[in-house]
C-alpha cells in the first residue's frame, strides 16, 4: 500500500463520484502533496463548501474536516485560522462554490494575504445539480442552462486571485498529475494566500454537451489543449487553450 | 536487468470509467467479458509483463483502485 493511502478514509469508499470524474485525481493529489509534505495529521484542517468538490476532503481525506455553507468555506477558514495559527489550513473548494458565491471571500483573502491554501477543483459547470453553467465555463459552451451555447466570457480565477494579492497562484489540469501535486506542495509551503485551480473532468455534464463524454478522451483533451505559461510568446498560441503554471 | 511489476485491481472500487485501458502506454489492461460481481465489465492486467511501472494508471485512476507495486528481486523468482 502507498503510504499517501493513510491520508484516505478507505472506509467509504467507492467514492461518490461519476465514472471517470476527476475530482478522485485531485483527492489522489492533496493526499500524496500532504504526504510528501509529512504534515501532522493532527494539525492540519480541511474546510469544504458545497458540491461535488465538497467531498473531496469531506468524508475521503482522513484529518480534521468541516464541510460548510455554499460557498463559505473561506470565511470559516478564516476563522479556524485566527483560532489557531499553527494549523495549516486548506481549503477545497469547485469553481461555482469558490468564484461564483463565495466570489467575494475569494478576492478578500487573496487582499488580506491569510495563511491558508485555496485548492479549486474546476469541472467548469454545477455538476451535482445537473450542470448548470458556473463562472469559469467557457464562453460558446452548452450547459443545461445555455442551451445555444453561453455568450458569455468566463472569469480568470487564476489572474483574478493574483491580482487580488496572494502569494501564491498556478494551474494546472489533472491530466498534469505530477505538476498539480508539486503545485499544491509549493502552496501549502508558500506562507500567505495560496491558490491552486485544478481543472477537472466532468464526463458527465459538461463532457457529454461539449467535450466528450468517454473520461480518457476528456483527460487526453485537457492535454492537448493546454499550454504552459512558459512557452507562450505570443497571444495568439493561447487563443481558446486553458493556460497551465504558476502565475 | 529489467524491472517487473504487480498490478493489482479493486473491483470494489473500480467504476469501469476505462481511463486505465486507454492511459496505459504499453496496453497491459484488457476488459475480460466477465462482468464483476456490481455489474461492470471488468479490467484485468492481460499483458503485466509488458508494464513499465510508469504509473499513468495508478496516478489518474480517480477511485484509487489500481496499486503498481514494483517487485523487488524479481530475477531471482524467476
Amino acid at each position: 500500500m502507498k503510504t499517501y493511502m493513510e491520508w484516505i478514509r478507505t472506509e467509504f469508499f467507492p467514492t461518490a463520484f461519476c465514472p471517470g470524474c476527476g475530482h478522485g485525481i485531485i483527492l489522489r493529489a492533496i493526499a500524496k502533496a500532504c504526504d510528501e509534505l509529512e504534515l501532522d495529521r493532527d494539525n492540519v484542517v480541511f474546510v469544504s463548501g458545497i458540491g461535488c468538490s465538497g467531498w473531496i476532503p469531506s468524508p475521503y481525506i482522513k484529518a480534521d474536516s468541516i464541510h460548510t455553507t455554499h460557498g463559505r468555506a473561506i470565511a470559516f477558514a478564516t476563522g479556524v485560522k485566527l483560532a489557531r495559527p499553527d494549523f495549516t489550513v486548506i481549503v477545497v473548494g469547485g469553481d461555482g462554490d469558490l468564484a461564483s458565491i463565495g466570489g467575494n471571500h475569494l478576492i478578500h483573502a487573496a487582499r488580506r494575504n491569510i495563511d491558508i491554501t485555496c485548492i479549486m477543483a474546476d469541472n467548469n459547470n454545477y455538476g451535482m445539480t445537473g450542470g448548470q453553467y458556473s463562472p469559469t465555463t467557457p464562453k460558446g459552451s452548452k450547459t443545461s442552462t445555455s442551451r445555444k451555447g453561453l455568450s458569455e466570457a468566463p472569469f480568470d480565477v487564476a489572474k483574478l486571485v493574483k491580482s487580488a494579492g496572494a502569494s501564491f497562484v498556478a494551474r494546472y489540469t489533472v491530466a498534469h498529475f505530477p505538476q498539480l501535486v508539486n503545485s499544491i506542495k509549493k502552496a501549502i509551503s508558500t506562507e500567505g494566500f495560496s491558490f491552486v485551480q485544478a481543472i477537472s473532468t466532468c464526463p458527465t455534464h459538461f463532457g457529454r454537451r461539449n467535450v466528450t463524454q468517454d473520461p480518457y478522451e476528456f483527460i487526453d483533451y485537457l492535454k492537448r489543449n493546454s499550454v504552459n505559461i512558459k512557452n507562450i510568446t505570443s497571444s495568439a498560441e493561447s487563443m481558446g487553450k486553458i493556460i497551465i503554471g504558476e502565475f | 536487468m529489467k524491472k517487473r511489476f504487480d498490478i493489482e485491481i479493486n473491483h470494489d472500487w473500480c467504476k469501469a470509467c476505462y481511463i486505465c485501458v486507454k492511459v496505459c502506454p504499453r496496453s497491459v489492461f484488457d476488459i475480460a467479458e466477465k462482468e464483476s460481481h456490481r455489474g461492470f465489465k471488468e479490467v484485468t492486467p492481460a499483458r503485466i509483463d509488458d508494464c513499465i511501472g510508469c504509473l499513468m494508471c495508478e496516478n489518474l485512476c480517480p477511485d484509487f483502485a489500481i496499486e503498481v507495486e514494483e517487485i523487488e528481486n524479481a530475477v531471482e523468482q524467476n
